[in-house]
């Protein structure tokens, strides 16, 4: 059965409720997540955009990583996705597992596949353990499979994604991308989701490497590294075309808090193929 | 057995790469910490293409990194746990110049920004990449090291083994290599080295795909569980094909210890 998520986060209107994330958790430390896959969430060429399929991994992962680290808590250290990408039509889902629990460090595999079972791709997540704090979720036992959605009854995207959460393109060539810290986009400890940050680098690599290849082209690789919370906003970005070859290219993206003196935050890297 | 008073133990691995370190002034603060590095001779490093294996740029970048890393963590040390590369296969002419500075020091873990770039080829940046490291405190206390830290190649008569046949990396079957555990792949906390799990998993990503002219690009590897008894064995398995090449995970364990998992990697590799 699968109930609504309770509690105070995400709030009414989040992100992960308007991507009607649902996910189970089960008792062998394993989850899967499931998300509708809309044109409003997807390249042109019809696979879903590599940020958006972040938030899903980051939403996995974290849930599986809180509770593999009871009774301390986590803070997302790295976070990698590997896309096989192909137009998915019905829904993605989302398969974790822990590779490793040690004293300082959570580990995690996520296996992306479309609906009919075919592979999208593979993440990884890794994940800082620390002393729990009394602002920190609870995490309950889990000792029973228990499934829960983000879905309301009035969620959902009826524009694009990167619209919906406010992701500008100050200087597209430049892969220069804006997001303002708003409620909408927050994690539970009030900074910017990690998996809207992939999504913002996802964005800002695109941008820039659509430049560099003279072509649309679609990010299919993404390595994360979270150095700090986005605390203030706006975030942005400052990305660099490492490589371009035969229909792909790499590019450096940072990110910086321009409302705490440019600090910086995030530090990525993406591959993009041609569309 | 860790034994870091001894500064040449677990160092074995540097008779391959033979990597030279040099510490850039005084670090004002442990985030300033800057570790540079040389590396001259590549012609026993380099792959049938021409190309330095990304094996040993792994490797290169796993010492400047964790040394970086390493010094700025004192007193205590760093084991490493995660190691992002990009690199540019290429003919690749040398000497190399390698650089390390960090990102983030905390109290638990380290960031380090590494990069590789080509002398012989106009400084081009041929590796680029994140080091994410653990912070322990060692039995017997950290390395002894002298500031700023020099550190040169070990003196060697001989010349020095191809890279494959230092670490031993033999095929184990089809979508399998193998290497055993000696004490010259294993670094100072008496574990395999960083370098020789980077070295198989190439070798494994690179035999997975059909050719000879298999070239790894891209990895990105978890060193998850330290490897004791051996032999180390990398599995490979070939998930899909992009513009940019084949995506490979690679997952290495301890046939030794009940196939305990060492670590896991998603490599790109690229066929011409």
């Amino acid at each position: 059965m699968t109930e609504a998520f309770a509690g105070e986060y995400p709030p009414a209107q989040h992100i992960l409720r308007d991507l009607a994330l649902t996910v189970e958790h089960r008792p062998d430390g394993t989850s899967t997540g499931w998300m509708p896959v809309t044109p409003h969430i997807s390249n042109p060429s019809g696979s879903p955009r590599a940020g958006v399929l972040a938030i899903l991994v980051d939403v996995v992962g974290g849930g599986l990583a809180a509770v593999a680290a009871r009774p301390d808590w986590i803070a997302t250290a790295d976070l990698t996705l590997h896309l096989t990408p192909h137009p998915v039509t019905v829904n993605v889902e989302a398969h974790g597992r822990v590779l490793r629990r040690g004293r300082t460090t959570v580990v995690i595999e996520v296996a992306l596949r479309d609906g009919s079972g075919t592979s999208l791709g593979l993440a990884t997540m890794s994940f800082a353990v620390l002393p729990r704090r009394a602002e920190n979720l609870s995490v309950d036992q889990v000792d029973q499979v228990s499934r829960m959605t983000m879905a309301t009854a009035d969620s959902g995207l009826v524009t694009g994604f990167r619209d919906r959460v406010q992701l500008t393109v100050v200087d597209a060539a430049a892969g220069s991308i804006e997001l303002p810290r708003s409620s909408y986009v927050l994690n539970s400890l009030g900074s910017i989701q990690g998996g809207i940050v992939a999504a913002t680098v996802d964005a800002a690599a695109e941008h820039a490497l659509n430049h560099a290849l003279v072509a649309p082209v679609e990010t299919v690789d993404l390595q994360v590294t979270y150095l700090a919370l986005a605390k203030i906003g706006p975030i942005r970005t400052r990305t660099q075309v490492l490589a371009t070859g035969n229909g792909f290219g790499t590019a450096h993206v940072e990110i910086v808090d321009t409302g705490a003196d440019d600090r910086l935050t995030t530090i990525g890297r993406a591959v993009a193929v041609r569309a | 057995m860790t034994n870091f008073a001894d500064k040449e133990t677990g160092r074995s691995v540097n008779q391959v790469t033979q990597v030279t370190l040099r510490e850039v002034d005084h670090p004002a603060t442990p985030a300033d910490t800057h570790v540079v590095g040389e590396v001259v001779a590549l012609n026993h490093l380099r792959a049938p293409l021409g190309n330095v294996r990304v094996g040993a740029l792994l490797t290169m970048a796993d010492t400047v990194g964790g040394m970086c890393a390493g010094l700025s963590a004192l007193p205590g040390w760093v084991v490493s746990t995660n190691l992002m590369l990009r690199t540019t296969p290429g003919a690749h002419r040398g000497p190399f110049a390698l650089e390390a500075r960090m990102l983030r020091v905390g109290r638990k873990a380290t960031v380090t920004q590494v990069e590789i770039r080509d002398r012989g080829d106009g400084d081009q940046l041929i590796a680029d990449g994140v080091l994410t490291s653990a912070v322990l405190a060692p039995e017997d206390g950290p390395p002894d090291f002298a500031r700023p830290m020099v550190l040169d190649t070990p003196p060697s008569t001989e010349p020095p083994l191809a890279l494959l046949d230092f670490f031993g990396v033999r095929p184990h079957d089809a979508t399998a290599v193998a290497l055993d555990i000696v004490d010259r792949v294993r670094n100072p906390w008496g574990i395999l080295h960083g370098g020789a799990t980077a070295v198989l998993v190439d070798a494994a990503a690179a035999h997975a795909v059909s050719g000879g002219d298999a070239t790894t690009a891209d990895v990105v590897l978890h060193f998850l569980r330290p490897g004791r008894v051996g032999p180390a064995v990398a599995r490979a398995t070939v998930l899909g094909t992009r513009p940019d090449g084949h995506l490979v995970r690679v997952e290495v364990v301890d046939a030794g210890t009940d196939e305990r998992v060492m670590a896991v990697a998603v490599c790109t590799v690229r066929t011409s």
